[in-house]
């Protein structure tokens, strides 16, 4: 067992409407990390308080089977919308819906089951790179499509082609390589994958040349 | 008290016991003393050179007082006076005179010579007998004579005589060698009489009590505890336990730095007031900005890593924590106390590191094995993460690193660095600020000698099948040639030296692994005997221990992120790597890894990893496919063996179709077809069997 060597003294105080803990004005050395956990801390409070979204009348989260469908399905509807505009062609107003949509997925309570959350967070983050692309901004658009491709690593090969496309049109081509190296790694069968790795070495070699 | 034994008085045998008790101590530790040390430390080979690192001075001092350490003094002193015992013993066995019968010999009794006849004997005791005899000869005080001795003198005399005459008394003496017949048991006691005499004898009961039920359970205590305190890998529980906590299934290097500051051993290194001391000064030093890259700091942490670090309180894993950074960044301390500690930091950081190493294999998920692995190369070579691999040549620093890569986005390999043509290499190393001459050429001498292990061809194979079958023993031979980097002229391979050969089926040493087959001139396997070469010992001048270089060798599932086989170890080679004039051989070096294939037939792609560990840099990543075929597949027989089914026409085929068995195949119409369709698919003879009665004389094969 682990010895208990000292006992650390926090210096915690409650806000007056006990609605969050903070920590005392006379803490003589301001930690980052208790900042942190104390965050995480109130964050978790405001739900639980807050939400009725799966919680019993005793401020208690409900089982995980029965999970409110309000979530999900704004979340799926704001999807829909953004995929319309982006079909219409407003790409700035599709990267807006698409990131509200973000947005509702990433609020939902900790105490859900998270891989309800992943996957709608893949696919919104892997179109939102796709409607980044269409206007050019390729930075914004390999952030997105790395962030979808990590959340969902198997079966998402377009996120992974899309980032592999906008390094490749960014200049890095190095980095773009190795990027698309990986992908084959895990979804070997792609077509589409092998042929921008092709691509990216032709850039590669016209570049040394 | 006193009981039949006869112990020893005058103290002659005493030094017999105590001969006999040091030689069981001191015998097995000379043996254990001067024979061979089969450790691998002692018996590599070093790479030859003469360089020191500025401020490497305190590893080396560490170097050679852990070498002092191992080197058995105690040993020897106790061997020497083992033997200064049992020579003082010896020298008072020869010189005690001892009262012991010695061989009773008539001759000598009555003086006179063996060749004496009867009548001399006779007439030699009669002239004895008178002039011994008790009633006649008075006792002389002077030679210490009683009664008693000159009777028993007399006595000698006559079993002398009797001895060499009379009928019974020689019979005694031929056959138990003393005229009075067989003598009597005596056992003595090689010990003094004192310890049984009054008094004395409770004490040694005590002594005895003290021995078997105090020191001895306080050694097996001591010992048994001990073992129990520590892991497998030589590592406290506590410890253990901590790592485990510790670990993370996204762990990169950084983490499982990180993650080696838990350790308990270095508690008790900083325990009290040492473990604040100097920290400041550490903090200070590793948190200066870089003098080469931007984005991290002086011993080469990310903004990150230094958060992490001052989250810690304040304490002995802060300190140890900051002593690994600042040995990983090659920080100068200005301080021998904080030198010797940050030196002495690394190798329990590596021993934690095993540990942690144990850990993630267990899991199983790849990126903390590899994190794992990296982490062994950078502790031994003191490097930090993000660091160029250049930095393990010698001379180097990070501006020279810097000034080397140029512009190029990611860092040189110590082997893409040495690759480049000479001109090239001169003219990004060497200059004002950069390496001058002298140490251009201890950068080309060393690289010349690292074991660089190029990996020429991995395949799977099943010793006596084509194919692999399921869950069958598969082995994993990798082919690889040490190429040091920077080797010109590296020869082509020679494509026989590339196969695998299966040992004949009735070699017996082949198969139990004690020699290996090659092929031979002619191209028929031939037996060689196993050599075991091993690698030089690693060059990192910044590491207070001599390390053997191992490579590890494993297979990941790379959809999955696991590892689909754990690794295997390769510490020493089978061909010589460098000849005596320390050029490479490029003989071709075979590793072997067995392991139980799926049991399922297909495909399976792997990623090979063939990981150096003492090295950063020479690790090779491929990518593999194991074929499994069906064991039905494999095992298919050509048809023309089978016992084909009986034709219809014949008694047997009747019998079957009575038995209710299917029709019998006619016999087959397109015969001329068939026979020259040898390579026909197997499904199409099967049904067109020959039938039982043909009477051709064709081949059945």
């Amino acid at each position: 067992m682990a010895e208990l060597t000292h006992f650390d003294m926090q210096p915690l105080q409650l806000t007056d409407d006990f609605r969050a803990v903070t920590i005392a004005p006379s803490a003589s050395k301001p930690s980052r990390s208790l900042q942190a956990e104390l965050d995480a801390l109130n964050d978790l409070h405001h739900k639980l308080i807050s939400s009725e979204e799966g919680v019993l009348p005793t401020r208690v989260p409900g089982p995980p089977a029965s999970i409110p469908p309000k979530r999900a399905q704004a979340v799926t509807k704001l999807r829909d919308q953004a995929n319309d505009l982006y079909r219409k062609g407003k790409h700035v107003e599709a990267q807006k819906m698409y990131t509200a949509g973000i947005e509702m997925a990433r609020a939902r309570p900790s105490w859900q089951p998270c891989a309800i959350s992943r996957e709608e967070l893949g696919g919104l983050y892997a179109n939102r790179a796709q409607a980044y692309m269409a206007v050019g901004q390729w930075a914004e658009g390999s952030v997105d499509a790395q962030t979808s491709a990590e959340l969902r690593k198997m079966g998402n090969a377009k996120a992974w082609w899309r980032r592999g496309k906008c390094l490749m049109e960014m200049g890095r081509l190095e980095e773009a390589g190795e990027w698309v190296r990986r992908a084959l790694e895990i979804e070997g069968g792609e077509a589409d994958l092998r042929e921008l790795l092709e691509d990216i070495e032709k850039r590669l070699a016209r570049g040394k040349a | 008290m006193s009981s039949d034994y006869s112990y020893d008085e005058q103290g002659q045998f005493f030094p017999f016991f105590v001969l006999t008790v040091t030689g069981l101590v001191t015998l097995p530790l000379t043996y254990t003393l001067l024979r061979k040390s089969t450790d691998d430390e002692r018996l590599a080979p070093r790479i030859k050179t003469d360089y020191k690192p500025q401020d490497g001075d305190a590893a080396q001092k560490l170097r050679s007082a852990h070498k002092r350490r191992q080197r058995k003094v105690t040993r020897a002193l106790v061997t020497l006076l083992g033997w200064a015992i049992m020579g003082a013993m010896v020298y008072l066995i020869m010189t005690t005179a001892r009262t012991a019968s010695k061989i009773w010999n008539p001759y000598d009794i009555l003086g006179i010579a063996d060749s004496a006849t009867e009548k001399q004997i006779k007439s030699h005791y009669k002239r004895l007998s008178l002039k011994f005899h008790p009633d006649k000869v008075r006792p002389d005080a002077a030679k210490n004579e009683t009664v008693e001795t000159l009777n028993d003198y007399y006595v000698e005399l006559t079993k002398a005589y009797q001895a060499l005459t009379d009928e019974e008394v020689r019979n005694n003496y031929i056959q138990y060698g003393h005229p009075d017949g067989k003598q009597s048991y005596s056992i003595g006691v090689a010990l003094p009489t004192w310890i049984i005499s009054d008094g004395n004898g409770k004490y040694v009961v005590l002594v005895y009590a003290m021995l078997l039920g105090v020191l001895l359970p306080y050694l097996v205590g001591t010992w048994w505890y001990g073992t129990l305190r520590k892991s497998k890998e030589g590592v406290l529980m506590e410890s253990a336990n901590r790592l485990f906590r510790e670990y993370r299934e996204e762990a990169q290097l950084s983490d499982v730095i990180y993650s080696l500051s838990s350790g308990r051993e270095f508690e008790t290194v900083f325990a009290g007031d040492q473990a604040d001391s100097g920290l400041s000064r550490i903090e200070s030093r590793i948190s200066a900005d870089s003098d080469a890259t931007k984005s991290r700091f002086a011993c080469g942490f990310s903004a990150k890593d230094k958060q992490a670090l001052e989250d810690l309180s304040e304490g002995p894993r802060r300190k140890a924590l900051a002593l690994l950074w600042a040995y990983l960044g090659r920080i100068q301390l200005d301080d021998a106390a904080l030198t010797k500690a940050k030196f002495e930091v690394a190798p329990t950081a590596r021993a934690l590191r095993d540990a942690f190493s144990a850990i993630s294999l267990a899991y199983g998920n790849v990126k903390p094995i590899i994190a794992s692995f990296e982490a062994n190369q950078y502790i031994v070579q003191a490097l930090a993460p993000g660091a160029s691999p250049l930095l393990q040549l010698p001379h180097m620093d990070n501006k020279i690193a810097a000034a080397i890569e140029g512009d190029s986005r990611s860092h040189f390999s110590v082997q893409q660095f040495l690759g480049l043509p000479d001109a090239e290499r001169r003219r990004r190393a060497v200059g004002k600020g950069l390496l001058s001459d002298d140490q251009y050429k201890t950068v080309l001498n060393i690289g010349s000698q690292l074991p660089l292990l190029h990996l020429e061809k991995a395949f799977f194979k099943v010793t006596g099948e084509r194919c692999v079958l399921p869950s069958s023993l598969v082995s994993l031979v990798l082919k690889g040639r040490v190429v040091p980097p920077g080797t010109q002229n590296v020869p082509e391979v020679n494509e026989l030296d590339l196969e695998d050969v299966d040992p004949a089926e009735d070699d017996l040493d082949a198969i139990t692994g004690r020699k290996k087959t090659v092929k031979g001139p002619d191209g028929k396997p031939i037996t060689v005997e196993e050599n075991k070469v091993l690698p030089p010992l690693t060059f990192a001048p910044y590491y207070p221990r001599d390390t053997p270089p191992k490579w590890h060798a494993f297979l990941s599932d790379s959809k999955q992120g696991k590892m689909a086989v754990p690794p295997f170890t390769f510490t020493h080679f089978d061909q010589p790597a460098f000849d005596e004039q320390g050029k490479p051989t490029f003989a071709v070096q075979t590793l072997k890894a067995q392991f139980a294939a799926p049991p399922q037939a297909g495909q399976y792609t792997f990623v090979l990893h063939l990981i150096c560990d003492s090295y950063v840099g020479f690790d090779t990543r491929v990518d593999i496919t194991m074929h499994v075929e069906d064991a039905a597949k494999a095992n298919k027989v050509s048809d023309d063996d089978e016992i084909s089914e009986p034709d219809e026409d014949s008694l047997a085929g009747q019998m079957q179709a009575l038995k209710g068995g299917q029709a019998a195949p006619k016999p087959r119409k397109k015969k001329a077809v068939d026979d020259s369709e040898e390579e026909d698919s197997d499904s199409e003879e099967e049904d067109d069997d020959t039938s039982a009665t043909n009477t051709d004389t064709e081949d059945e094969s």
